[in-house]
């Protein structure tokens, strides 16, 4: 009751109109990255009458050894329990009692396990690589080379890499380095410079591609 | 930061590796590796590749000659005899014991000793009398006492247990063989010297584990070898380690949902191995009798029932599995059918051959893997016979093994025979005494089994189920399995290196 008395004898207040002013206008955005999409390649499929072997996913050992071996021996493991067997029957290992088939579908869970331990293994490895301690991904590139300080070094490790983890003979100036390569330099790009990231970034991305759990 | 940099590789045209309708060498070099030793080449590797369509075969055949290999062709195998037994039990509550409280005992066991379910010894150290019998307290429980458990490798250790479940008597003073069934029932048996008769839930995994290992370690035997691949269905030999050896001196007659009882080995026979020893395979000769996997005692627990053994075999080994026609089957609501399911309609249309295949698995028991010795369990028994047709109790062989009290006028022509001989017609009688290698012998000689181990490995390393299109590939497969006299690597090292193996799509 007494709000409401002094809001009636509370005068009017002047409507004050603002100042007209001029908009600032944000920078432009930047503009997509052009993904390619308006082109539209070839696809050389094999003849379909053709007897083929199936693409398939890794089975869970195969992904703990190849992991191993492609890292020089570092594995996903937790106090030296390997967490990819620990996650095995997650990860559709059969045990022949309540399940009798392999599930080797490449799903989400799969691809967060993956992930896991790409994150985990490359983190230790790249340590080790920069700390001299290993050298299965970095060849003759020194921790701090970059492709604007030693290309051709930082080149001969990415393409040495391909062929380690996805059994991709290339040589440097081929096109399926460029990924690589762009990938590398972006990581360096976005960490002002960090070689490690950089690396980690390639040893990463190069795990949970399809051409390192597929074959 | 790494989507971050995965957004930048946008900003180029992405590039497609060249189009494989033919793998190049690296990639197949790799897919081989990882088939035949489980993980990718070594960089080592490649540079033995010195043609650009053709692997070499020097590395292909050491590979296959690998202790990586046995394991691949291990696992393979385990998808086609399927060892699980995450459920299975061994031997009676009774003689399961567990920890509580730091004090191990069979909670099965409290009344027999104690008077009443539920009531544990007493967390002190036991006493006892002149005869060597636990002293018990005012409330009826005795102490606990040290002994050493006979998993344990280490003799120094010992756990505490309730003294009457440590009682260590082999031949009770009422004289019931305490390791025997009756031994669960008779206040003076515990769980004998060290312990040889209970199980503890850590045994029971290794058990488990072991039991599923004898499948792989027959298959690791063949190849270790370079036997006919054919005798992994054939040879009269098993193969055991610790925990089996172990199981089969002093569980086995203690059965649970498992019965071995009726040991499907010599027991006097089994080497020495202790219980520890769960990695180191020994093996045994066994009875002719014996059909390889076939009546391994894995398979036989696994698959309980001689009409699954068949599904199974027929699956497994022959790729003709058991499949209503499409539409269904006609002529199953047939009024009062007959018990003779390879002559019931509707039923026939698989039962005509599981009823005589099952016969060849006539010696060996359903529900367990025992050996039902012919000089002992003869086709027919005229006691079984007698008590059948009198009011006589029939003994425990005579209700498990034979047809008595027949709940069927169609079952009095086979009162006294084995079960395996119900409906059998005469002229399928040799199929008992055959065994499973007589129907492995039967379909080596039609050539169904010779093609469905060329069928299956391709399944294997082509990823795929091969269909009509494939026979002419699986048929040139098979004759180089049979010209190379079973040799499983000839097999697998002609389909890794074909066209279609390279061709993936």
């Amino acid at each position: 009751m007494i709000a409401l008395a002094l809001l009636a004898c509370t005068p009017e207040p002047a409507v004050v109109q603002p100042d007209p002013v001029t908009p600032v206008l944000r920078p432009e955005p930047p503009a997509p990255p052009d993904m390619g999409l308006d082109t539209v390649g070839t696809v050389e499929t094999p003849d379909a009458a053709s007897p083929t072997r199936e693409v398939r996913r890794m089975d869970i050992d195969q992904l703990d050894a190849s992991i191993r071996s492609a890292t020089g021996g570092i594995g996903w493991d937790v106090d030296g329990v390997s967490q990819l067997q620990e996650l095995s029957a997650s990860l559709g290992v059969p045990d022949f009692a309540q399940r009798t088939s392999e599930d080797l579908t490449a799903g989400l869970l799969f691809q967060k396990f993956l992930d896991d331990a790409a994150n985990a293994v490359c983190d230790t490895l790249v340590e080790r690589e920069l700390a001299g301690t290993s050298n299965v991904l970095l060849g003759a590139a020194g921790p701090t080379d970059t492709r604007a300080t030693n290309a051709a070094a930082v080149d001969a490790a990415l393409a040495a890499a391909l062929l380690r983890y996805h059994g991709r003979r290339v040589s440097p100036g081929d096109p399926q380095l460029d990924p690589w390569t762009l990938l590398f330099d972006s990581t360096l790009t976005v960490t002002g410079g960090d070689t490690m990231a950089a690396w980690r970034s390639v040893c990463i991305g190069l795990i949970v591609h399809p051409d390192f759990y597929q074959y | 930061m790494f989507l971050l940099t995965l957004g930048a590789l946008a900003t180029e045209p992405p590039t497609c590796p060249p189009a494989e309708a033919l793998l190049p060498a690296e990639r197949w070099l790799r897919a081989v590796s990882l088939d035949l030793r489980g993980v990718i080449p070594d960089p080592a590797d490649y540079q033995r590749i010195t043609e650009p369509d053709a692997l070499p075969a020097d590395l292909v055949d050491e590979w296959l000659a690998s202790d990586a290999f046995l394991e691949r062709a291990v696992r393979h195998h385990r998808s086609l005899l399927w060892p699980g037994f995450t459920d299975t039990r061994f031997v009676i509550n009774h003689h399961r014991i567990n920890v509580s409280g730091g004090i191990w005992r069979s909670s099965t066991r409290d009344r027999l000793y104690r008077g009443a379910a539920g009531r544990t010894c007493g967390d002190f150290e036991a006493t006892f009398d002149a005869e060597g019998r636990p002293v018990p307290n005012a409330q009826g429980r005795e102490g606990w006492v040290r002994v050493h458990p006979y998993w344990e490798a280490d003799p120094t250790v010992t756990i505490r247990m309730c003294a009457y479940d440590a009682q260590d008597t082999v031949v009770s003073s009422n004289g019931t063989v305490c390791a025997d069934q009756n031994g669960r029932n008779d206040p003076n048996c515990g769980c004998g010297p060290d312990l040889a008769y209970c199980v503890s839930p850590d045994f029971v995994t290794d058990l488990r584990a072991s039991l599923a290992g004898t499948l792989d370690a027959r298959v690791k035997a063949v190849l270790t070898a370079d036997a006919p691949y054919s005798e992994l269905l054939t040879a009269d030999r098993m193969y055991v380690n610790g925990p089996l050896v172990h199981y089969f001196r002093n569980q086995s007659k203690v059965p649970a949902s498992v019965r071995l009882d009726l040991a499907p080995l010599d027991i006097a026979a089994l080497p020495d191995l202790d219980p520890w020893e769960v990695d180191h395979w020994v093996e045994v000769p066994v009875h002719a009798g014996h059909s390889g996997a076939l009546t391994d005692p894995a398979f036989l627990t696994r698959f309980m029932s001689n009409r699954s053994r068949v599904n199974q075999f027929w699956n497994a080994f022959l790729c003709q599995p058991f499949t209503a026609p499409a539409g269904g089957i006609a002529g199953l609501d047939v009024q009062n059918p007959t018990l003779d399911l390879a002559n019931r309609d509707g039923c026939r249309y698989c039962h005509a051959i599981i009823e005589p295949s099952k016969a060849h698995w006539g010696r060996w028991t359903e529900g367990g893997g025992g050996w039902l010795d012919p000089a002992v369990y003869p086709s027919f028994d005229a006691d079984c016979e007698t008590c059948s047709e009198s009011s006589l109790p029939c003994d425990d062989a005579c209700r498990r093994y034979y047809t008595v009290d027949p709940l069927s006028p169609e079952l009095d022509p086979f009162v006294g025979s084995l079960s395996a001989y119900q409906f059998l017609p005469d002229a399928e009688h040799h199929r008992v005494d055959d065994g499973p290698e007589g129907l492995v012998e039967e379909n080596i000689a039609n050539g169904r089994l010779p093609t469905c181990v060329s069928q299956k490995t391709a399944g294997w390393l082509l990823g795929r189920e091969p269909t009509a299109d494939d026979d002419p590939l699986v048929a040139a497969w098979t004759d180089e399995l049979l010209a190379s006299g079973w040799d499983y690597r000839t097999l697998v090292r002609s389909i890794v290196l074909s066209e279609p193996y390279r061709r993936s799509r």
